[in-house]
């Protein structure tokens, strides 16, 4: 994939945390978006217009994760969190630095968090974390 | 990537924008006059110039618990005028502007106001609501709220007047205007998060009402059901900046008659029922129960109430990081300005403090005692103890 993308501003607010958990929200519903620890390595070259394929070569020599990465920015275009760069800037060469990843890039998203309150109010949070819903 | 001189060349062209709606401003007070108010809001000394009486009335009630006639320097003012009540008409720059955000629409702004080119930089720009624009200067410190005609405030503006400029003044890493409310104690408060009509309004007026008819100073007081600046510059600290509180329909007026004669708006929001768009009933609690009503608050906990028509509260222990993903996504949403650094100061106020989520109950005469308690565990929390059963 040699897609180019960018964050439209005018639907998305995102950051990435020290500790290094990404988030991104949608200003148009209100979803909040939460990035595995590899999403959150690949976010910012991403959104700065970083190739996937560029993505693919910088974080693994082998190729490895390709297809999850692939996967990864395909769905988050599918969410409406990127859109494509023209074709004008997507022709300038590009070679990400980027801290190389071993786990598959994820993202979560939570739509109503009020809606799992509801799955069990008395539920107190123990080790496991927050209640999750039945799959 | 833009060069220094571009971004300089940049702010040059948007000080013009502030300029030419400030310089109109001056023209609108030599034909009608000025008003001034002054406000101590979360540290700042805040000066309200209005050119005429117009738009004094309406966007001054919810912040009159903050008026001070004290004579320090303001550290920020906001000049506020309309074209139709003072006769001046807004400059044509800005007028060829607006009329093209209105063909354009979110070509040119985001989904909150906020005008592209104008996020960062000195000069900040929102155009929002029926013709309503709102600009600030970061260096200078002055806002100017305009609107076409005074008598078309929108009439959720009066409940948190020019908080969009507001936020532009206070806004910093560690200060943050943010949707939610506050409830205080004698032993420090809660703040109230969650999305619209999750209950934070039902939450706020269900402790008001317990606390009406104690001695000042003792049981549960209220600082704000809907926007609250949050100050981490050392101990978490929530500032009601409006004494605002909306009452959700008709089965929130029963459920607090005793508030319902309070209301500023009820003829006009009975008339809109069912309209999904409706005006929500409002009161200005500092005009009602002066003595309920306070600044400002410690915070101990994060609360997150959600109406489940149970016969008791339920409280239950929230992870901080689920917190912050509770808080932000409706202040994001509301803000113009807030992006990266609005996220950074709430994630950073969520980690700091213990969170619950409170279950209401369908009697909301239940809930002030859920709150004390909610206060008692995390005073246990923060202090490191093991809380009583």
């Amino acid at each position: 994939m040699k897609h180019m993308y960018r964050v439209n501003p005018a639907n998305v607010v995102h950051d990435v945390f020290e500790d290094g958990e990404a988030a991104i929200i949608d200003l148009r519903t209100g979803t909040y978006y939460s990035l595995n620890t590899s999403g959150a390595t690949l976010w910012p070259h991403l959104v700065d217009g970083t190739t996937v394929d560029a993505l693919v070569d910088a974080v693994s020599a082998t190729g490895a994760l390709a297809d999850e990465i692939a996967t990864f920015v395909v769905g988050l275009f599918a969410e409406g969190l990127i859109e494509e760069l023209s074709t004008d800037a997507a022709l300038k060469a590009n070679k990400a630095t980027v801290t190389p990843i071993t786990e598959a890039p994820t993202f979560e998203r939570f739509d109503d968090l009020q809606e799992l309150l509801l799955l069990d109010p008395i539920h107190d949070v123990g080790d496991a974390g927050w209640p999750q819903k039945a799959s | 990537m833009n060069s220094q001189r571009d971004i300089d060349e940049d702010d040059r062209d948007r000080r013009v924008l502030h300029r030419v709606v400030d310089e109109a401003f001056d023209d609108a007070v030599l034909r009608v006059g000025i008003r001034s108010r002054t406000y101590a809001i979360a540290g700042e000394t805040l000066q309200v110039e209005f050119a005429g009486d117009s738009l004094v009335a309406p966007l001054t009630r919810a912040l009159a618990h903050l008026s001070t006639d004290c004579s320090d320097k303001p550290t920020a003012t906001i000049r506020i005028w309309d074209s139709r009540s003072t006769g001046r008409k807004l400059p044509m720059l800005a007028n060829s502007l607006l009329r093209l955000l209105d063909r354009t629409w979110l070509d040119d702004r985001d989904l909150r106001g906020e005008i592209n080119g104008y996020s960062d930089g000195t000069i900040r720009a929102a155009y929002y609501g029926p013709q309503l624009l709102a600009l600030y200067d970061t260096t200078t410190r002055s806002g100017i709220f305009w609107l076409d005609d005074a008598a078309a405030l929108p009439w959720y503006e009066p409940g948190a007047p020019f908080r969009v400029i507001l936020d532009w003044i206070v806004s910093s890493p560690t200060r943050q205007l943010v949707h939610a409310g506050a409830i205080a104690s004698a032993s420090g408060g809660v703040l109230l998060g969650g999305a619209g009509g999750s209950g934070k309004s039902t939450t706020a007026l269900a402790c008001l009402r317990s606390g009406i008819g104690s001695p000042a100073g003792t049981g549960l007081q209220y600082v704000s059901d809907d926007y609250v600046i949050i100050d981490r510059t050392s101990e978490p600290i929530a500032w009601g900046p409006y004494s605002t509180a909306k009452v959700k329909g008709t089965a929130d007026l029963e459920r607090f008659p005793t508030l319902a004669t309070g209301i500023t708006n009820l003829a006009r929001a009975r008339e809109q029922t069912g309209n999904p768009h409706a005006e929500k009933p409002m009161l200005f609690v500092h005009e009602q129960h002066p003595d309920r009503c306070v600044a400002s608050v410690p915070l101990r906990a994060l609360v997150f109430p959600k109406y489940l028509a149970l016969d008791e509260c339920t409280i239950a222990e929230v992870p901080r990081t689920m917190a912050f993903k509770m808080l932000a996504p409706s202040t994001i949403q509301q803000v113009p300005s807030a992006r990266s650094q609005a996220m950074r100061c709430m994630r950073s106020l969520a980690m700091s403090l213990p969170s619950y989520a409170l279950g209401l109950p369908t009697d909301a005469a239940k809930i002030p005692a859920a709150i004390e308690e909610i206060i008692r565990r995390a005073g246990s929390a923060n202090s490191g103890e093991r809380p009583t059963p």
